[in-house]
């Protein structure tokens, strides 16, 4: 797994990419975690690179978007999500709960 | 019935990867049809994720698992000698809960129901646990007899197993 930050001017831009499961997802949630309690909840999360997810990765995403948009504060946006990603998404029944873009310009545009 | 093959690995969530891996190269062997084999990966990534972290607490052991066909079948145990555990008891999440108060708990469990046919659990005689998955119409062709997995340093692989 790889991950690089990018704080945009109103979004911070992360991309992640490789495997996220039970044995890389603290790395992705320690990245995330440190944006949000650096007091910025508007996060874009550039999927297009990521090859595998499981419950583990899939429960640091819900736990990330619950801080964000605590209060109405931000929101965590998913874009360039793999169709095995999707599917991913589909089973776990987290589709709804997401906004899902279909580029990053779209996915930090909507902010 | 073709011949089933193993891997030994400890129980260790660095060795994920290589169990998926271990998985999805056996699966192919066999003949499994490839658009299913991701989900099968998925649902034993699960079931291992589950036993090094619920089942040996991170405290360390090891997980065997079994790969093998049984007529249209695709069938996976994994052994481990963790406390007895049964995941099928585990209650399906409530994916229609609002965000706030949906709990992130189960959802490997879920998974692991929502893509594979059957899961079965047994306390082993050695009082450990066996988690069989079973996916069926996985197609035919494979070619077990003559593929080989070939183990890392960490593992020992058995091949030409009795699934029964």
């Amino acid at each position: 797994m790889e991950i690089t930050t990018r704080q945009l001017r109103r979004v911070d831009l992360v991309t992640v990419s490789g495997r996220v499961d039970s044995a890389t997802a603290p790395d992705l949630d320690k990245v995330l975690r440190s944006i949000v309690d650096e007091g910025r909840f508007r996060i874009c999360l550039d999927l297009e690179g990521l090859e595998y997810i499981s419950s583990g990765g899939l429960k640091v995403l819900i736990s990330i978007l619950k801080a964000c948009r605590r209060w109405n504060r931000g929101d965590l946006r998913l874009a360039s999500m793999p169709p095995r990603i999707a599917q991913v998404f589909d089973l776990a029944g987290l589709t709804p709960l997401f906004k899902i873009y279909p580029d990053v310009v779209e996915a930090v545009g909507s902010f | 019935m073709k011949p089933s093959i193993s891997l030994h690995i400890a129980a260790e969530l660095k060795n994920l990867a290589a169990i998926c891996l271990f998985v999805e190269e056996v699966a192919t062997a066999l003949g499994v049809d490839p658009a299913i084999i991701p989900d099968v990966v998925l649902a034993v990534d699960e079931a291992a994720s589950n036993i090094i972290i619920h089942g040996y607490q991170g405290q360390g052991g090891a997980v065997e698992i079994e790969v093998g066909q049984e007529g249209d079948a695709l069938v996976i145990r994994l052994r481990d000698e963790a406390a007895p555990f049964d995941p099928t008891t585990v209650p399906a999440p409530d994916l229609t809960v609002p965000l706030e108060q949906r709990a992130v708990g189960g959802l490997g469990i879920h998974l692991i129901r929502q893509v594979m046919d059957e899961m079965a659990h047994r306390v082993t005689p050695q009082g450990g646990n066996e988690l069989t998955l079973v996916k069926r119409g996985i197609g035919r062709g494979g070619t077990t007899d003559t593929k080989d997995h070939k183990g890392q340093e960490s593992e020992t692989v058995r091949k030409g197993e009795q699934t029964n």
